[in-house]
């Protein structure tokens, strides 16, 4: 039990501590909401379609926008270590690459959910979709795709950054693993829109769970090769 | 009948020139690894007889 | 391993000469035993080698994970040469069923391409070898390019059933493989097996010239290292 507080002690102050870096320099998050708004801004202008036809389509470019989004503080919490030598300084503290893993992947969780807390209201004053009246499955959709999305871009976000010439190589890593989960949120997001949260809502949600608890359990067995010299 | 020829051309073809490819690479390496096996036994008898040489002369 | 066997010399024309004999026994079996099929006529053909090559692309990838997972425990650089062989034969293999489904479907639903659930999972697949080949070209270290590439590997590996589970569901698409004349099952599972042990073949000729290429950069130093010696 000792073992479980320990390391749950240590999993808090990463996670504190990414937070608080990033609440006192403000480096990923604005320009992830700014970025967030600007593609779902262009998408929107470019698709001026009737309501009925926007909401079969539109569902798929809010989790694109997100995707996007979310990306940057993906690869922000990586390489916001690399300065200075605190990457080298964190590993020569006792801490487990499970845990370091989880506590990165805690940081872009929220990131991410706060993005969405951002677009979705966005996204609904822009088609006029009704997905606000049916916040919980909405929120729940949410949670589990940022869910999905940190689980393997944490885990692709340390891969790009152990390279000399990082570049843009996290969204190109990371969206053919995601694709599947933007598939389902978007085609979620189309069956909620109909008004049916039944039985294939249902299946999405398994599915988009299943893709992160899968992800999850790779990142914490796998985490510590990726931190290999 | 044409597309069938086209995808059996593309299959084959590309297939055709990947085992080329490997034949051609497979023969290169070879050589290298030759040249460079002897040329390193070369080396080292020199070196071997080079040192013998400086153990008598000491 | 062995350097005699490395350049596996004699083996070698015996090899050539009994796949060439094969692939031709294959393709007489595909062209002119199996039937013309009854709607689709000649061009239904391709799915003999399209069903063979998609499996092998997807196998690819399953095998750059093994291999990977192997070279992750068991620390063993070797593995990294049947990973890399087996992700490039399988990339091989993806394009090859993109394009002859891609004709297939011309003929077949009169379109080049639908986000037909197979088409589509084939693509996402092909989009991850891209992005295996993108990472392994951005690392000069073996070590590293080893390690990190088997990752990558792993996790695409692992993403497959989800690929293709989430495929069959968008828009609601289910499509049942039909009904075959005993004939054709019959040449397809012979196209299938014949062509999938020549992509083994192909895997393990790689390999070996992986092998021998990480021996010569080996060798080169220590060449390097000698002169130094005497110098």
């Amino acid at each position: 039990m000792n073992a479980v507080y320990f390391h749950l002690g240590q999993w808090w102050f990463l996670v504190r501590k990414d937070l608080q870096r990033e609440y006192r320099s403000r480096a990923a998050w604005p320009s992830m909401a700014l970025l967030g708004l600007l593609m779902l801004m262009a998408i929107e202008m470019q698709l001026d379609l009737p309501a009925a036809l926007s909401r079969q389509v539109a569902g798929g470019m809010l989790w694109l926008a997100i995707f996007f989004g979310g990306a940057v503080p993906i690869e922000r919490s990586f390489s916001s270590e690399q300065a200075d030598g605190c990457w080298d300084a964190l590993r020569m503290y006792p801490v487990e690459g499970a845990t370091l893993y989880l506590a990165k992947f805690a940081f872009n969780f929220i990131s991410l959910a706060i993005l969405s807390c951002v677009l979705l209201p966005m996204y609904v004053v822009l088609t006029d979709a009704p997905l606000l009246k049916q916040w919980p499955a909405t929120s729940l959709l949410a949670m589990l795709t940022c869910a999905s999305l940190a689980a393997a871009g944490t885990l692709v976000g340390a891969i790009a950054n152990s390279l000399r010439s990082r570049g843009n190589l996290v969204v190109l890593l990371l969206l053919p693993l995601a694709l599947p989960v933007l598939l389902g949120a978007s085609d979620a997001t189309a069956s909620l829109l109909r008004g049916d949260t039944g039985d294939m809502f249902g299946r999405w949600l398994q599915l988009l769970a299943a893709f992160s608890l899968i992800n999850l359990t790779a990142g914490v067995l796998l985490f510590d090769f990726v931190l290999e010299r | 009948m044409e597309f069938l020829t086209i995808a059996f051309g593309v299959v084959g073809g590309s297939l055709a020139l990947y085992v080329g490819w490997l034949g051609v690479h497979q023969r290169h390496l070879a050589r290298q690894l030759h040249e460079l096996e002897s040329q390193l036994d070369a080396t080292t008898e020199t070196n071997h007889s080079h040192s013998q040489q400086t153990r008598r002369a000491a | 391993m062995e350097l005699q066997k490395l350049k596996c010399g004699r083996l070698e024309p015996l090899g050539g000469i009994l796949f060439a004999a094969l692939l031709a026994g294959v393709g007489f079996l595909i062209l002119r035993v199996a039937p013309a099929e009854k709607t689709m006529g000649e061009v239904q053909r391709i799915v003999y080698v399209h069903v063979a090559v998609a499996t092998f692309g997807m196998f690819g990838m399953l095998l750059a994970a093994a291999a990977g997972l192997a070279l992750l425990v068991r620390r063993d650089q070797g593995w990294d040469h049947w990973g890399r062989a087996a992700a490039e034969v399988g990339w091989l293999c993806s394009t090859l069923t993109l394009i002859t489904g891609s004709l297939w479907a011309h003929e077949a639903w009169n379109t080049w391409w639908t986000w037909e659930p197979r088409l589509t999972s084939s693509l996402i697949l092909w989009t991850i070898y891209a992005g295996y080949f993108l990472l392994r070209s951005s690392i000069d270290n073996d070590r590293q390019q080893a390690r990190v590439c088997a990752i990558l590997a792993i996790v695409g590996a692992l993403d497959i059933p989800i690929i293709t589970m989430a495929t069959r569901w968008f828009r609601g698409m289910h499509p049942v493989s039909p009904e075959m004349d005993p004939t054709m099952r019959g040449v397809l599972l012979a196209s299938m097996v014949s062509l999938t042990c020549f992509f083994a073949y192909l895997l393990v000729r790689r390999s070996v010239q992986l092998q021998m290429g990480h021996r010569i950069r080996a060798l080169r130093q220590r060449l390097l290292f000698e002169q130094g010696v005497r110098m």
